[in-house]
């Protein structure tokens, strides 16, 4: 069943999925979750809000299936579900923050993530090393790191960028620029 | 190193340069190793970046279903999932209300201690510690 299911198109799986199949809807998710997976663990990191985030993004889709009307693709749609998820997210932890920080002054420290400063001399080799790059990602302002996640992690051109953070092209083109120059500089210092 | 040639290198990763400005580009990176250098570390970094996979546990898809399916059937949400959602509001709202309270009391009494906080502003007491006169 869910063999046949794999080749089967989005909207047959989405029309599938309103019928009461609820193993359509899990074809529709394992297709997706990796794009939703770059979408939330680049802009949030790898901790355990990701994967609820990822998951609510599926429940949010799922509630919005009988208004889907395809209009734009489905991985567009989860990317906007997911994208809005995550700043949601990371306003929280603000929020989160800013309310505890007389509980402890190092909070702040302690939620920036952890940087394990490999040999400075090994400086270009640092491109190389997987947790370097996500971790000086997430060092970058939510802005520039939103769209260094959609170009230069998920692949969309930079006219997708600017139609999906519904921002002129020379907004994305700026940002990506400096989201590169500060990542560059972030994993140069480190 | 010149902010407009470091601008057309940026550009030039999105494809984004004329004839003309590809000519200044190129002749830029062949004379300023600085430039030349940038230019290795943008593709390095792209290049990693591009190659990069994300994924969650391998039982998210389960996960998910799951969760449509006992949201739908289940519409109550758990008294330890309520707690957990709404105590940082409350414990906001309580902090913020204890705060208010005992500003009032300060400007009110001048000072802030017990007395004052339960509401005993003059509060007298004899040697032994009892109290025999209470100016509310």
């Amino acid at each position: 069943m869910l063999d046949r299911l794999k080749d089967t198109p989005d909207d047959q799986l989405i029309a599938q999925t309103l019928a009461g199949n609820q193993q359509a809807f899990g074809v529709l998710v394992r297709r997706y979750e990796r794009q939703v997976a770059a979408t939330v663990l680049g802009m949030l990191g790898n901790c355990t809000e990701a994967e609820d985030v990822g998951q609510e993004t599926f429940v949010r889709f799922y509630k919005a299936l009988a208004s889907f009307r395809g209009d734009s693709a489905v991985s567009t749609y989860l990317t906007r579900i997911a994208i809005n998820l995550s700043l949601n997210e990371l306003k929280r932890r603000k929020r989160h923050r800013s309310f505890f920080f007389f509980l402890s002054s190092n909070d702040t420290e302690k939620d920036q993530p952890e940087l394990h400063l490999p040999d400075p001399t090994l400086q270009h080799q640092q491109y190389e090393n997987n947790e370097t790059v996500l971790k000086a990602l997430q060092l970058l302002d939510e802005k520039l790191r939103l769209v260094a996640v959609l170009r230069l992690i998920e692949g969309y051109s930079t006219k997708e960028t600017a139609d999906l953070l519904n921002i002129p092209l020379g907004t994305v083109l700026s940002r990506l620029s400096r989201a590169q120059e500060k990542l560059r500089q972030i994993i140069i210092r480190l | 190193m010149d902010t407009y040639l470091q601008s057309l290198l940026w550009r030039s990763f999105e494809g984004a340069l004329d004839a003309h400005e590809q000519i200044l580009l190129d002749e830029a990176l062949q004379k300023d190793p600085e430039l030349a250098l940038e230019k290795q570390e943008i593709e390095a970094l792209r290049v990693h970046l591009s190659k990069q996979t994300f994924t969650f546990n391998p039982q998210f898809a389960n996960d998910v279903t799951n969760r449509i399916y006992q949201k739908t059937t289940q519409t109550s949400l758990s008294i330890d999932g309520t707690l957990r959602r709404y105590f940082p509001r409350l414990a906001l709202a309580g902090m913020v209300a204890i705060a208010f309270l005992m500003a009032q009391t300060y400007r009110d009494s001048g000072k802030l201690s017990f007395d004052t906080l339960s509401g005993n502003y003059e509060a007298l007491y004899d040697e032994s510690g009892t109290i025999w006169s209470l100016n509310m």
